[in-house]
């Protein structure tokens, strides 16, 4: 979507660190720390839904290496990857992306969340519904392989033992 | 070393995760299949939140093969799609604490998949802070020769980035000083 501010910043390179065929990871320029990485399929979609298993799983494969990045290269000592996946969950951009945010002790950050306390009744209710709509949890999409190019067939030419054949029959007695 | 190997025995007997996730302690379980179980929290940041456990007993999610990171983010997209539909939620967080300084606090890597609500006072909310050109470059600078490592392959377009041969020597982001040891970080959840 060319609206998009995160397709945007991808066409641009803009801060870019990864990018191949399906997937670009950038600096986030508005970091919740130093060195905040955002990880996003580079196919524009809205919300986690949208996009694709397969794409799903790259992304998360490619976040912990980003993450292992921090680890190893900014002395991060902790890392939070978060997905905000909906306007209640705080998304601010209408296109699905992976946070990896470094952590330090101390660093003026805090994730944490106060527990909303449930009666078990409410838990066990809660249990039942959330279970029967995961019944329907289906099979992985697998990314299809491309499409086979299918070559005209070549030209037979004739080889040198037919070319002896098609001259003996050519022969005249 | 036997030692070592005898303490990640001991962690995974004490790790009560390994146990939920197995079946051993009773959990409010919404799905399961051969290599991931997922519970609902007994600590709720909203109703309906779930702990996504892989079985096997990993501390945090670098030490997580490639494939497993890859099923546990899709059942993450698939538990997420079931929160949506079976908790009428207006948005999910998922959520990964690698690390104390993270706020992780359990010793066996979780996905957090939470439901949300408009207004629900949930403070999982990251902060924009500004930051100069200079610092975001600098930033990169450090960050590219680590991505490249762990990725394969990173951008290559700052003007002042040496030659190909110079950067097979393996850049200083090995030196100690400023690079963290996963293995401690790990270590200090297990105890």
């Amino acid at each position: 979507m060319s609206d998009c501010d995160i397709c945007k910043q991808i066409k641009e390179r803009n801060n870019l660190l990864y990018e191949d065929e399906k997937i670009a990871a950038f600096l986030s320029l508005n970091p919740a720390t130093a060195g905040h990485i955002i990880i996003a399929p580079k196919q524009h979609a809205p919300i986690l839904e949208q996009v694709p298993d397969f794409i799903v799983s790259e992304l998360f494969i490619k976040a912990n290496k980003l993450s292992i990045a921090c680890f190893e290269a900014i002395g991060a000592e902790g890392t939070n990857i978060i997905i905000q996946n909906g306007i209640a969950a705080g998304q601010s951009v209408p296109h699905t992306t992976i946070h990896i945010v470094p952590r330090k002790e101390n660093d003026g950050l805090n994730l944490l969340w106060k527990p909303k306390q449930q009666s078990d009744e409410q838990m066990s209710t809660l249990e039942l519904m959330i279970k029967e709509e995961a019944k329907k949890i289906a099979p992985f999409e697998k990314e299809k392989p491309k499409p086979i190019e299918i070559k005209k067939p070549e030209e037979i030419k004739p080889t040198k033992e037919e070319n002896y054949m098609i001259k003996q029959l050519k022969r005249i007695p | 070393m036997p030692e070592q190997e005898m303490n990640i025995e001991e962690i995974k007997k004490q790790c009560i995760f390994c146990h939920i996730a197995a079946g051993r302690v009773a959990s409010k379980k919404v799905h399961e299949d051969q290599k991931v179980s997922a519970v609902l929290d007994i600590n709720p940041a909203n109703p309906g939140h779930i702990l996504l456990l892989p079985k096997e007993h990993f501390s945090i999610m670098p030490q997580i093969p490639d494939e497993d990171i890859g099923y546990l983010g899709m059942t993450a997209k698939a538990l997420s799609s079931t929160l949506l539909r079976a908790m009428k939620c207006h948005g999910t967080t998922i959520f990964v604490a690698n690390g104390v300084a993270a706020g992780q606090r359990a010793q066996h890597f979780i996905i957090h998949v939470i439901p949300r609500m408009e207004n629900d006072s949930l403070s999982i909310e990251l902060p924009e802070r500004k930051i100069s050109a200079e610092k975001l470059t600098e930033i990169k600078k450090l960050l590219l020769p680590a991505v490249k490592k762990t990725l394969g392959k990173a951008v290559e377009d700052l003007p002042e980035k040496p030659t190909e041969t110079a950067e097979k020597k393996e850049p200083e982001h090995k030196k100690k000083s400023d690079s963290a040891d996963l293995d401690d970080i790990s270590r200090l959840l297990g105890t």
